[in-house]
C-alpha cells in the first residue's frame, strides 16, 4: 500500500498532477438533480405546541425501473412513546436531558392524495426495516395504485398534524422556543441499482435512531410558516415574503433549491443579527492564491461568493455575537476554499436557549444550531472555544452531509467524521491548537480526540450502521476516530495530496450520495497510492494501532572470553578489550492495525539514525549512520522485530513514529524508550504532589 | 473588632516564630512521608519514557491519560498517597493544634518544645473527638441549609430560561453551605481555646460554648477569618505569579520551584498561627461573662432599740 510512496514518488507525483489536472477540469456542480420537491404550508399553535399543515410533494423516479411504492419518514413519531426505536436506544435522553412526562411528540398523516384525488393513506403501513420493533412508527410505506415509470413523476397532496416534543434531542420546544426539524412527512431515498453499491434498485429508508436521522434526496423547498406575530423566525433558505394576517399572525415564506431538508425555528426572544461574508473582503488574494496552489486549481475555481449570515442569539449571549459571526465567517471561508464555494446565498445560525440544549449542535441545510453558555462570556472561561467549534462543525455539515449527502444511518463516518476532520483543521488554522485555556490548563482539540482512543476501542469498525456499534462507541468511531484516521492518512500521503483528494471527492459528489467505496476510489486515484490496505485496516475492520518500543539495550562488546582450546592447549581468557557498542531495540506491534512507520535511534554525541519499518518485511535504513556503525533489522517474527546496531556510540533513546504521523496510535507513551532514566518529569510532579499534599494537610487541620 | 483581633493575632505570630516553623516542618514531614511512594511511582512510570518528558514543562492531558492507562498502579499510588496524607493530617492536626493553643495560651516560662509537646499530648484525644463531631455536625448543617437552595437550582435547570439565574442560585447554595461549615470550624476553634484555658474534659459542652460565642458574633469571627484568608490568598497569588514567570524543565529549576512552594507553606503556617492567636483574643473578648452580682448592700442597721416601752 503506502510503501509505494517511498521510492516511487516522482512517478506518483506525475500521475497525481495529471489526475489533479483532470479533476480541475471537472467544474464544481452548480445545481442538484431535483428528485423530490416540497411545497409546505404550516401553522404553529404556539400554546398547544402543535403544527397543522399541508404539503405538495412532487417525486421523480430516478431509476430505470418503475417504482410501485413510496417510503416516508414520519420522524416526529420517534418521540411518541417509550416503545419507539429512538426511545429504546437512547433511553429517552440525550446529553443528560430526559423526556418529561408531558413532552411527547408525534405526527399523523390526515390525508395523502395523488393527482387524481385518491386517498392513498388507508393502504399505508408502518415498517421497521432496521429492527424488529413493530411499535416504531417512524417509517411509513405507501403502495401506489400505479407505479411511477422511469423518469416519470408523481404529485401528492398531504395533510398532516403534529405535536412537537419537549426538547430532549434535536427537535421540539422549550417554553416559547421552537426548533422544528424532521417535522413533515418526507420521502426517503430511492437508490437505483449501482448507487452506493446496490445490486438492485430500492428504497433506502431507516427508522429514526438515537444517533442518526439524515438521508434524503435533493429538491426545491418552499415553506409558508404561519405563527403568532411576536415570533422571530429563521429557516432553511431565503425569506422571500412576510405577510401580516388579520388574526394576529404572520406568515413567513422561505425558499431554497438544491437542498435535502427544511427546518425552522421561532422564538420571541431571539436577537436577530445580520452580517455578510464578503468574498472580497473576508478572503485575501494571498489566501485565494494559496488555496489554488494547494489544490492545483485555477484561481477562478477557488473563488467564493458572498453569503448573508443571520444570527439568532439568546439575549443573555449577546456579548458573544461577534465570536459567533467570526467563527461562521471562518468556516465559510475555509470550507469554501478547501472543498468548494458555499453555493447558497444564506446561512442561519440558531442559538438555543438555556434548557434547550438538546437542540444544540444540529445541522440542516443552510440552517444550523450552535450552543453556548453565559460562562463563555466571562473570565476564566472566555478562552474556551466550544461555541466556535460547534459553529464551525455544524457549518461543516453543509459540506459533509448536506451537499455531499451521505447516508448517516449506514456510514456516519462520512458525515460526522469528515466534518470532525475538517473542523479540527479550521480550528487549528484560525484559533491555534488550544480548544480551551482555563486557569493554566490547556486542552487541544486533537488531544481530546486522541485521549478518547485506547485499547478498548478495538472492538468496533468505523464503517458500521449507527445503531450497531458496541455500547458507547458510536460517538468515538464516527467523530474522533475518523478524524484521527484521516489525519493519519494525510500524514502518510502528504498535505497537498490529501487536500486535493478531499477537494476532488467533494467536487465529484456534491449534490449526490456517495458511499465509503466512492471515497476510497477518489482518494486512491488522486493520491496515486493503493490505499486498500489502509482503509481495510482502519475503517473496514475492527482493531487498533499500538506500536511499542518494548526494550532498548546498549552495551559495549568485549573480546571473546571463556575457555578455549582442548587438552594441553586449553586456556581461559578473561573479559577484556574495548570493542564497539552493540545496541538492540525490540519493537512490537500490539494492535491489529499495521502501518509503515519509522524508528529513530539517538546516540550519544547527537548522532541519529532513522530506520523505516514496513508492515511485515525487513527494514531499510535511512539517514546518517554513526561512523563505523552497521545495522541489521531482522524480519518480523509475528508482530515483533529486533533491530541491532553495532558500532558508533551508546544509544540514548529509540522512538517509533518520531514525527507523530500515526495519530491513530492508541498510546504515544510506549512509542519510545531511553536507556538511562531522566528524572525531570518525576521531580517536577513529585514536588508539586508534595505541595498539594501540604495543602490537603492544611485543610484537615495542620 | 476584626482589625483588633487580627492585630492580636499578628502579635501572637511575632511571639511564636518557633511555633510557625514547627507547624511547617510537621506539615512538610507528613507530606513527604505520604508523597514518597507516589514520587517513586512517578519516577518508575516516567523516567524511561521520552514522550513523558513534556510533563516537565507542564500538564498535558493526553500524556496524563496515556500514563494512567499504561501504568494503572500510578493512579492507585497517588490516591493512596492522598488518603494517607489525609489520615495522617487528621491525627497530626489534632495534636499540632493542641500544641499550638497551649503555646499561645499558656503563661508559664517553660521552653517552647515542652509547652508544645505538653499541649499536643494532653489535648490530642479531646481535639480529635471535637474535630470529628464538629466536622460531621458542620457537614450535616451545611447539607441541611445549603441543600434546599441547591435543589432549587436543580429545578431551575429545567424550568428557568435564565442560565445566569441558575448559576447564581447554585452559587448561593454553595456559599451558604460553605459558610455554615466554616462557622462550625470556627466554633471548633473557639471550643478548643476554652478546652485549653480550662483543661476541660467534656467536649460537647465546650462545642456548645464555641457555637454560642461564634453565632452571637458571626461578623467578627467570619471577618477575622476572611481577612486571614485574604492574606493567604495574596501569598498564593504571589506564588502563582512566580510559578508562571519561572521556567521549568530541569531538575534544578524544579528544586527552585520546590523552594518557592515551601516559602508559601511557611507563610501559610504563619497565617494559621496568626488566626489561632486572633481566635484566642476573640474568645477572650466575646465570651459571655457571668453576670456581675451587685455589690452586697450594707446591712441595714438594726432598728434602734426601743428605748422606751
Amino acid at each position: 500500500m503506502l510503501r509505494a510512496l517511498g521510492r516511487r514518488v516522482p512517478a506518483i507525483a506525475l500521475v497525481s498532477l495529471a489526475l489533479a489536472a483532470r479533476a480541475a477540469a471537472a467544474p464544481l456542480p452548480e445545481r442538484a438533480v431535483h428528485v423530490a420537491d416540497y411545497d409546505l404550508r404550516v401553522r404553529l399553535d404556539a400554546d398547544a405546541k402543535r403544527l397543522r399543515g399541508r404539503e405538495r410533494i412532487v417525486w421523480r423516479n430516478p431509476a430505470p425501473e418503475p417504482v410501485g411504492e413510496l417510503w416516508f419518514h414520519l420522524y416526529l413519531n420517534a418521540f411518541k412513546n417509550t416503545e419507539s426505536t429512538f426511545f429504546r436506544e437512547s433511553g429517552g435522553q440525550l446529553r443528560g436531558d430526559h423526556m418529561p412526562e408531558d413532552g411527547w411528540g408525534w405526527i399523523s398523516v390526515l390525508s395523502l392524495r395523488d393527482a387524481g384525488g385518491r386517498d392513498l393513506a388507508p393502504r399505508a403501513t408502518f415498517e421497521h426495516p432496521d429492527d424488529d420493533n413493530a411499535e416504531d412508527r417512524t417509517v411509513w410505506r405507501v403502495p401506489l395504485p400505479e407505479p411511477v415509470p422511469p423518469g416519470g413523476e408523481i404529485a401528492l397532496d398531504v395533510g398532516f398534524e403534529a405535536a412537537l416534543p419537549r426538547i430532549v434531542a434535536r427537535t421540539g420546544y422549550v417554553r416559547d422556543y421552537f426548533l422544528v426539524g424532521q417535522w413533515f412527512p418526507k420521502l426517503a431515498v430511492y437508490e437505483p441499482a449501482g448507487m452506493r453499491g446496490r445490486a438492485t434498485g430500492g428504497w433506502n429508508c431507516h427508522q429514526f435512531h438515537a444517533n442518526s436521522e439524515f438521508y434524503a434526496d435533493f429538491g426545491r423547498y418552499r415553506a409558508e410558516i404561519t405563527l403568532p406575530r411576536r415570533f422571530v423566525v429563521g429557516a432553511t433558505g431565503r425569506r422571500t415574503e412576510r405577510r401580516e394576517n388579520p388574526d394576529g399572525t404572520s406568515t413567513h415564506v422561505y425558499e431554497q433549491a438544491d437542498v435535502i431538508d427544511f427546518a425552522w425555528t421561532a422564538s420571541p426572544r431571539f436577537l436577530e443579527t445580520k452580517a455578510v461574508f464578503s468574498a472580497e473582503r473576508d478572503v485575501t488574494s494571498a489566501e485565494y492564491a494559496q488555496a489554488a496552489t494547494l489544490l492545483g486549481r485555477s484561481p477562478e475555481a477557488v473563488r467564493l461568493s458572498d453569503v448573508e449570515i443571520t444570527l439568532l442569539l439568546q439575549p443573555e449571549h449577546a456579548p458573544q455575537a461577534a465570536r459567533h459571526l467570526a467563527a461562521a465567517k471562518a468556516a465559510i471561508k475555509w470550507f469554501g476554499l478547501w472543498y468548494g464555494r458555499y453555493p447558497y446565498p444564506t446561512v442561519t445560525i440558531v442559538d438555543p436557549p438555556f434548557g434547550g440544549g438538546g437542540s444544540a449542535g444540529m445541522e440542516y441545510p443552510t440552517f444550523f444550531t450552535a450552543g453556548t453558555s453565559v460562562l463563555f462570556s466571562r473570565w476564566p472561561f472566555d478562552r474556551v472555544l466550544f461555541p466556535e467549534e460547534v459553529i464551525v462543525h455544524e457549518f461543516g455539515h453543509q459540506y459533509w452531509q448536506s451537499m455531499v449527502a451521505t447516508n448517516e444511518f449506514e456510514e456516519s463516518w462520512l458525515d460526522e467524521g469528515f466534518d470532525s476532520y475538517s473542523t479540527g483543521k479550521v480550528m487549528e488554522l484560525v484559533y491555534g491548537p488550544w480548544l480551551a485555556r482555563v486557569l493554566g490548563v490547556r486542552l487541544g482539540g486533537l488531544e481530546v480526540s486522541r485521549t478518547g482512543n485506547s485499547v478498548n476501542r478495538m472492538f468496533d469498525r468505523i464503517r458500521t450502521p449507527s445503531w450497531d456499534f458496541s455500547p458507547g462507541n458510536y460517538g468515538f468511531n464516527s467523530y474522533a476516530r475518523t478524524e484521527l484516521t484521516l489525519r493519519t492518512l494525510e500524514a502518510l500521503v502528504g498535505t497537498e495530496k490529501m487536500a486535493r483528494a478531499m477537494r476532488s471527492y467533494h467536487e465529484r459528489w456534491r449534490f449526490r450520495h456517495p458511499s465509503s467505496d466512492d471515497f476510497y476510489a477518489v482518494v486512491s486515484e488522486v493520491t496515486g497510492a493503493d490505499l486498500r490496505s489502509f482503509f481495510g485496516q482502519t475503517v473496514e475492520r475492527p482493531g487498533i494501532l499500538d506500536d511499542e518500543v518494548a526494550s532498548v539495550e546498549s552495551e559495549r562488546l568485549g573480546d571473546p572470553s571463556g575457555v578455549f582450546g582442548e587438552g594441553e592447549g586449553r586456556r581461559t581468557v578473561g573479559t577484556k578489550g574495548n570493542r564497539p557498542w552493540r545496541t538492540t531495540v525490540l519493537v512490537r506491534r500490539r494492535g491489529e492495525v499495521v502501518l509503515p512507520t519509522a524508528l529513530r535511534l539517538v546516540f550519544e554525541g547527537g548522532e541519529t539514525r532513522t530506520i523505516t519499518l514496513q508492515e511485515q518485511e525487513g527494514g531499510s535504513t535511512e539517514g546518517s549512520p554513526p561512523p563505523g556503525a552497521s545495522a541489521s533489522a531482522r524480519p518480523w517474527v509475528g508482530r515483533w522485530k529486533r533491530i541491532e546496531v553495532t558500532g558508533g556510540h551508546r544509544l540514548l533513546s529509540a522512538t517509533l513514529d518520531p514525527e507523530d504521523r500515526l495519530l491513530i496510535d492508541v498510546n504515544r507513551l510506549n512509542n519510545s524508550l531511553r536507556t538511562e532514566p531522566d528524572r525531570r518529569a518525576a521531580v517536577h510532579w513529585g514536588a508539586r504532589w508534595v505541595f498539594w499534599l501540604q495543602q490537603l494537610l492544611a485543610l484537615v487541620g495542620l | 473588632m476584626i482589625l483588633r483581633a487580627t492585630r492580636d493575632g499578628l502579635a501572637a505570630l511575632r511571639r511564636s516564630v518557633p511555633l510557625v516553623i514547627t507547624l511547617w516542618l510537621v506539615n512538610l514531614a507528613l507530606a513527604v512521608a505520604a508523597g514518597a511512594p507516589a514520587f517513586v511511582a512517578l519516577l518508575a512510570a516516567t523516567s524511561r519514557l521520552p514522550e513523558a518528558d513534556a510533563l516537565a514543562d507542564g500538564f498535558r492531558v493526553g500524556i496524563a491519560f496515556d500514563l494512567a492507562r499504561m501504568r494503572p498502579g500510578l493512579l492507585a499510588s497517588l490516591a493512596g498517597s492522598a488518603l494517607g496524607a489525609a489520615f495522617l493530617g487528621l491525627l497530626a492536626g489534632a495534636a499540632a493544634t493542641g500544641g499550638a493553643f497551649e503555646v499561645l495560651v499558656s503563661r508559664d516560662e517553660r521552653p517552647f518544645a515542652h509547652r508544645f509537646g505538653r499541649g499536643a499530648g494532653r489535648f490530642f484525644f479531646r481535639f480529635l473527638r471535637a474535630g470529628l463531631v464538629a466536622g460531621l455536625a458542620g457537614a450535616l448543617a451545611a447539607a441541611l441549609l445549603g441543600g434546599p437552595i441547591l435543589a432549587v437550582g436543580a429545578r431551575l435547570w429545567r424550568a428557568s430560561g435564565s442560565e445566569a439565574l441558575v448559576y447564581l442560585v447554585r452559587l448561593l447554595g454553595g456559599a451558604v453551605a460553605g459558610t455554615v461549615f466554616l462557622l462550625a470550624l470556627l466554633a471548633l476553634d473557639a471550643a478548643r481555646v476554652r478546652v485549653v484555658r480550662e483543661d476541660a474534659r467534656r467536649v460537647l459542652p465546650m462545642l456548645g460554648f464555641g457555637l454560642g460565642v461564634v453565632l452571637r458574633h458571626p461578623v467578627a469571627w467570619l471577618g477575622t477569618w476572611g481577612l486571614n484568608a485574604l492574606l493567604a490568598l495574596a501569598a498564593f497569588g504571589l506564588y502563582l505569579a512566580f510559578r508562571h514567570a519561572a521556567p521549568a524543565g530541569t531538575v534544578g529549576l524544579a528544586l527552585v520551584m520546590f523552594g518557592a512552594q515551601q516559602a508559601f507553606v511557611l507563610v501559610r503556617s504563619g497565617l494559621r498561627v496568626c488566626l489561632l492567636g486572633s481566635e484566642v483574643a476573640l474568645v477572650e473578648r466575646l465570651r459571655p461573662r457571668p453576670a456581675v452580682a451587685p455589690p452586697p448592700q450594707p446591712a441595714a442597721p438594726p432598728p434602734a432599740p426601743a428605748l422606751f416601752f
